[in-house]
């Protein structure tokens, strides 16, 4: 008896729930570019490792490639859909949070296609599944 | 207890024909690889590449080079009932041509062979 009320607990919590995830571009990690060696790497080598950038823009000598990736997590409860089961009105008393974790890893490569310089433009922090919104 | 086995069964019952979905977007051309090969690097001409791949996405002037960037995406969305993922990747292929207009490097990139439908949002 116990435990089939558990089991119906479960279920009716659960399609309370709402995971949803997004994902853009596989995520660079810092220690997926320890390679990457300053005035020695070449755009090839990159690519080689990194796959070809999501952009090449330039200014004066210099031509920067950028990595772009997202992950995003977004979880809800919606307590009202409870409701559901025994009422006709199912009015909606949601806590829902969307996280996304946005980050661009940029290479400064000289005229020749030689790395100079390279960096994470942002470093979000990791996103969980959190449904509070406060 | 026939009672909560019932409400038990109905309400697995019901979670799956809740609603289950695959969506699929695309944006732009596939890139077929042997027109890739084609793209040689000292004797392909802009006017060729224009020819095989169409006008570019995009032209970035950079240290006195054109660069042809041609881009592709392709979407993937996986959702079941309370469940859902949804992955976005892209190919690009960027051809450097030097002062005469003739191709001096080629970078390409397909992710897009590695996209999968998903429905389970945990994980990597």
């Amino acid at each position: 008896m116990a435990a089939g009320l558990c089991l119906v607990m479960v279920l009716l919590t659960l399609t309370a729930c709402q995971w949803r995830r997004l994902k853009i571009n596989d995520l660079i990690t810092p220690d997926d570019v320890t390679f990457i060696e300053r005035g020695k790497t070449s755009l090839a080598d990159v690519v080689a490792r990194l796959g070809a950038p999501d952009e090449i823009t330039s200014r004066e000598n210099i031509m920067v490639a950028r990595y772009r990736f997202r992950d995003g997590k977004y979880f809800k409860i919606d307590a009202g859909r409870l409701l559901a089961f025994w009422s006709p009105v199912t009015p909606e008393m949601s806590m829902a949070r969307g996280q996304v974790q946005t980050d661009v890893f940029q290479v400064v490569l000289d005229a020749n296609g030689i790395v100079q310089e390279h960096a994470f433009a942002f470093r979000s922090p990791t996103g969980r599944f959190n449904p509070w919104p406060f | 207890m026939r009672y909560v086995a019932m409400i038990a069964l109905a309400l697995s019952l019901s979670l799956p024909l809740n609603g289950c979905a695959f969506f699929r977007g695309h944006w732009g051309e596939d890139f077929d690889p042997q027109d890739v090969e084609y793209i040689k690097k000292g004797t392909t001409t802009r006017a060729e590449v224009a020819a095989r791949f169409g006008a570019p996405d995009e032209i970035v002037h950079a240290a006195e080079r054109d660069i042809f960037h041609y881009r592709r995406y392709d979407s993937k969305l996986g959702y079941l009932v309370i469940f859902s993922r949804f992955n976005i990747m892209g190919d690009h292929l960027y051809v450097f041509f030097n002062r005469e207009g003739v191709v001096d490097e080629v970078v390409f990139g397909k992710r897009t062979d590695r996209l999968k439908f998903q429905i389970w949002p945990f994980g990597d």
